[in-house]
């Protein structure tokens, strides 16, 4: 069921404008604010520091030269770099595969194996997870941090920082919808 | 969104009441919890809410260090600069004069962004190099070349279509001095098939015929290997940078 973004940041709205219009500014923006995402999706998808650069360059190469193609009233800029980072990913095991066959056929020495690679989904939606938690700013970052990690009620969380219990409770309904929005807006809700 | 009802006998659940049931509190007085549960028996929307943010919170709690953000090497920024400042050779002349190839302003690389959808359309445009000073080329495919393992060469590919045929303009950076030399060749996709197109100069650029009656979209794969002098025309085995032109 399509909900309404309400949340979806009014910075990286404008920001996902500017890339689609070609704003050569938009680009080292763009790079600044989700290099580490695209990087860390990749870098735990294969394992490989070398393969994981190399794909973030292809990601933002491809994204900036595809920028007509980006819609920013359809998606996110970051939901999109997420698709194109997902993609890139399924390529580079593909190409490995590939690779291996031209090893046979002509012999280029690589002895790397494809990995099987399950949990695609998991991986990608605890790093969205893990970079919004980084991104909500206190006190809702360290609210929600006590009540998944250290599993604290929410009076507790109250008591302990010294914010009234209401606030608590509105920061944690707040911060989940925030949570959630990310995995849906990004597109890697299973 | 319609207001809710903090009442859990009437409208919906209590928004902030569902975020703390979603991280698994047991809130509020006990008839209050029993009436959430009564409610979220018969109240499917409350339930779909629940069941999302409680989905997201079970994921939030299964973070670990591992998923911290990781920032990419410096390298990758220099690496999208240079790529994206690179197709410089398919400059329209007098568009944009650009002192270098490398040149990485991000005035260049909206110049590099434009010239891409014009060569995309075919345009012609005025060769610069040396080598074609005088022929109106068209660039038809163009695609970088990317290290393959254990090498640090990248370089860039072009198909240009002259009046007596296409021609394949490959153009290495950061190979080694050879022990041997460097040949350029046409695979299949599959990498099953290949055509040796010729041997790179020492200014590691060539341009080279493509094969008449040969399809680019049937070997779209151009590859970069060492050849040891042993007479032998096989592929070495040892192909340092390759990519795929667009199809």
């Amino acid at each position: 069921m399509p909900r309404p973004r309400t949340d979806v940041d009014p910075e990286v709205a404008a920001l996902g404008r500017s890339f689609a219009a070609g704003d050569p500014d938009a680009l080292p923006e763009a790079y600044r604010r989700w290099s580490a995402l695209v990087h860390t999706l990749a870098l735990r998808s294969t394992g490989n520091a070398e393969d994981a650069a190399d794909i973030t360059q292809q990601v933002f190469v491809a994204a900036w030269r595809g920028q007509a193609t980006f819609d920013p009233d359809l998606g996110t800029l970051p939901g999109w770099l997420v698709t194109i980072t997902r993609r890139r990913i399924a390529d580079r095991w593909e190409a490995r595969t590939r690779e291996l066959r031209v090893v046979e056929a002509v012999g280029t020495a690589d002895s790397r194996e494809p990995v099987a690679d399950g949990h695609d989904s998991d991986v990608a939606a605890r790093v969205l997870l893990a970079d919004e938690l980084a991104r909500l700013g206190d006190p809702q970052k360290r609210i929600m941090e006590l009540a998944f990690f250290q599993d604290l009620t929410h009076a507790q969380i109250a008591s302990l920082l010294s914010i009234p219990l209401g606030t608590v409770k509105s920061h944690i309904r707040r911060s989940l919808e925030r949570l959630r929005t990310r995995l849906e807006v990004d597109g890697v809700s299973a | 969104m319609s207001p809710r009802d903090a009442s859990p006998y009437s409208g919906h659940l209590d928004p902030e009441l569902l975020g703390l049931l979603a991280i698994g509190e047991s809130p509020g007085t006990g008839d209050d919890f029993i009436g959430a549960q009564r409610h979220l028996e018969a109240c499917e929307v409350c339930r779909h809410d629940l069941e999302c943010l409680s989905s997201v919170a079970a994921t939030a709690r299964t973070i670990t260090a591992q998923d911290a953000l990781v920032s990419p090497p410096d390298s990758v920024w220099s690496g999208i600069s240079a790529e994206l400042a690179a197709p410089a050779p398919s400059l329209p002349a007098g568009v944009v004069a650009l002192s270098g190839r490398r040149r990485t302003s991000w005035v260049a690389v909206a110049a590099a962004a434009c010239i891409g959808i014009v060569v995309g359309s075919g345009v012609m445009y005025a060769a610069t190099s040396s080598q074609r000073a005088t022929v109106a080329q068209t660039v038809v495919a163009e695609a970088s070349l990317s290290p393959l393992p254990g090498s640090k060469a990248t370089g860039s590919v072009e198909v240009v279509s002259t009046s007596t045929g296409s021609q394949v303009v490959v153009d290495v950076s950061g190979l080694a001095a050879p022990d041997g030399f460097y040949e350029v060749w046409l695979l299949d996709a599959k990498g099953e098939k290949l055509i040796a197109l010729g041997v790179l100069d020492s200014t590691d650029k060539g341009t080279f015929a493509m094969p008449p009656g040969v399809a680019m979209s049937d070997y779209p794969v151009v590859d970069v290997s060492l050849e040891p002098s042993d007479g032998n025309p096989a592929h070495s085995h040892h192909s340092l940078v390759r990519g795929t032109l667009p199809a």
